[in-house]
């Protein structure tokens, strides 16, 4: 018999966090803004009653947000990365079969469990208990079908934060109250390419041909089709698989024109992936570097650029990545353009210890390893950048706003809650 | 180096200077790191003046002590070796790393008689049902407060334990919720 495969997620996970240590919060519009500050990612359930949608951009709606008595925060992922990692371990007692799909959300593989709707409510109870954090549960046979378990679970108050939709009349009850691109992996793009085939709902998508779905668009809709129908594609991604690619790229908090603060940005972002990099055991053979002007604003003469850097052998070493990176961006810079962005993407990931030598080229030397692997230790000690290169920048005067910044509570001695 | 003049005398003899051990070399270090390396030499039983006991030791975050260890190259076997254990841990006294432990700092002076002082950390679970005596932190009106959980029928006291303070009765319609049990308490003099 398949097993059934719940989805849990965590209601506005962002704002649960924050009124985790801000008890006062509960009742109040919460809305959490992206980095620098510029629009909301997240609100509590009285911010989505007062319309405010995810996206809206903070500077606009300023003055609404005040009348409102909207409680304005910047993203603390310090904070949310800890949570989550305290919800994913209580999950992950419950069962082996656990996929951490994103911050907020996993699939458990619920095989061999018998009342699976019992056992969604002790899942829930039970993290609401420990981590403070309130979550839904989809039950479904399929993981699409979860997703849309968890969101009638979310929707439907009544049924008490767990939503099982094992037979097909509770599952065709759920989808006949969804739309087109409330599916997962139906995106804004896909579904006017579904209505044009006459595909307009949920329903219509479950009863459409696999083959000609598969004919007329890919193999990744299809299996859409066809765990709708019940039949499961999907397998549990138990251990997340090595990153293909690593990015950092981010806004500033001002326009930027001198090559020397984009420089500093870069070198910051480069540090943050190569220790992202460490962290997985890899080293990168390709960076590619972009810059971009504030395409909000069209007013301003705009420019867009990236560069692809290849390095001669694969490096975990900061210094080198840095070295290219810089090198990649001296060659797209062009002065007279106020910058909004920049980033870079470490590519060609291969583990560290399997880099191939050759007569002129040699992997990493043990002692800059070792030094990357002290410097990570220590930022991993004491605190984020203790130790970092001097060309990351003193001032740093392009880094994010983040007026409304919370205190992480439960990294830093600093900053735990007071009592 | 200075070159010894070329004399029928003097001269290295056989046998003077420092005994021979690993091969050396004179190097430059500030005032202040050397004092610094040579009194760690001595710390660790190294004459004060050769600190190669200081620059020999390695530098640890962390480390870790194997419960068991199989094989001893030479020498008679550790008569230890079948009870070594782990090192004792405070993480693990008081559960830290469980998703439902956090830690919270003492701000009042509500909790000193039950020896709870401003800037002490208190360990908190938030999984834990409150008995009644037990040391809570509570959310009353959307205010944290950390007392003494006292129940009496169905009233609920929050107890100071300090004379100075009054104790609270929950009022009814209060909005309040036990956000966790307080079971230790740490503090660094």
């Amino acid at each position: 018999m398949p097993g059934l495969v719940a989805l849990v997620d965590c209601n506005n996970f962002y704002a649960s966090c924050e009124r985790l240590f801000q008890p006062e919060l509960n009742g109040k519009p919460v809305v959490v803004l992206s980095n620098n500050d510029g629009c909301v990612i997240a609100r509590s359930n009285e911010s989505k009653a007062l319309g405010i949608k995810m996206g809206d951009a903070y500077h606009l709606r300023k003055r609404e947000f005040a009348d409102w008595g909207v409680q304005v925060f910047s993203s603390n992922y310090t904070l949310y990365g800890d949570i989550s990692a305290r919800v994913m371990r209580v999950l992950g007692e419950f069962t082996p079969d656990l996929e951490v799909y994103s911050i907020d959300e996993a699939f458990l593989g619920l095989a061999g469990f018998g009342d699976p709707e019992g056992h969604g409510r002790r899942l829930r109870a039970t993290v609401a208990s420990q981590t403070g954090i309130p979550v839904c549960v989809g039950i479904a046979p399929t993981k699409t079908l979860a997703k849309v378990a968890n969101r009638t679970a979310k929707k439907d108050l009544a049924r008490g934060g767990v939503c099982l939709l094992d037979t097909e009349e509770a599952q065709t009850d759920a989808l006949s109250k969804l739309a087109l691109d409330d599916i997962w992996g139906i995106g804004g793009r896909l579904a006017p390419k579904l209505v044009a085939l006459g595909i307009t709902t949920p329903l219509e998508l479950r009863a459409a041909d696999p083959v000609m779905i598969r004919q007329r668009f890919n193999v990744v809709l299809q299996r859409t089709v066809l765990e709708l129908k019940g039949i499961a594609c999907l397998d549990l991604e138990r251990d997340s698989p090595d990153s293909k690619t690593i990015c950092s790229a981010r806004s500033f908090g001002r326009a930027v024109e001198r090559f020397e603060e984009l420089a500093e940005a870069l070198t910051t972002y480069v540090s943050r992936s190569a220790e992202k990099l460490r962290r997985q055991g890899l080293a990168a053979a390709a960076i590619s570097v972009l810059v971009s002007t504030n395409r909000h604003k069209p007013e301003e003469p705009q420019f867009h650029a990236t560069r692809h850097v290849r390095l001669t052998i694969a490096t975990a070493d900061s210094a080198r990545l840095i070295r290219a990176a810089l090198w990649g961006l001296r060659q797209i810079y062009r002065p007279g353009f106020r910058y909004k962005k920049t980033g870079i993407l470490l590519l060609d990931l291969v583990p560290a210890g399997a880099v191939q030598g050759s007569l002129f080229l040699r992997p990493d030397d043990r002692r800059r390893v070792e030094l990357m692997l002290a410097i990570d230790a220590i930022n991993r000690r004491y605190g984020r950048d203790r130790v970092r290169f001097a060309g990351t920048g003193l001032e740093r005067g392009w880094k994010l706003k983040a007026e409304f910044h919370s205190p992480r509570y439960t990294t830093r001695w600093d900053e735990l809650l007071r009592v | 180096m200075r070159q010894s003049k070329r004399t029928s005398w003097g001269g290295p003899r056989e046998g003077a200077g420092r005994p021979r051990a690993e091969p050396t070399k004179v190097v430059r270090l500030p005032v202040d790191i050397a004092d610094a390396a040579r009194r760690a030499a001595a710390a660790r039983g190294g004459s004060a003046s050769g600190i190669g006991a200081f620059l020999k030791g390695e530098v640890r975050t962390s480390a870790s002590a194997p419960l068991v260890t199989a094989s001893v190259a030479c020498g008679f076997p550790s008569p230890a070796e079948d009870s070594l254990e782990r090192p004792l841990d405070l993480n693990e006294l008081h559960g830290i790393g469980a998703p439902s432990v956090f830690l919270v700092r003492v701000a009042g002076e509500s909790m000193t008689g039950r020896g709870l002082f401003p800037g002490d950390i208190a360990v908190v679970d938030k999984a834990r049902r409150p008995r009644s005596g037990c040391i809570v932190v509570a959310c009353l009106n959307g205010d944290f407060t950390m007392k003494t959980y006292l129940k009496r029928g169905d009233e609920v006291i929050l107890k100071a334990e300090n004379p100075a303070f009054p104790d609270i009765t929950v009022p009814e319609e209060a909005d309040f919720q036990v956000w966790g049990v307080v079971t230790g308490s740490s503090r660094v003099f």
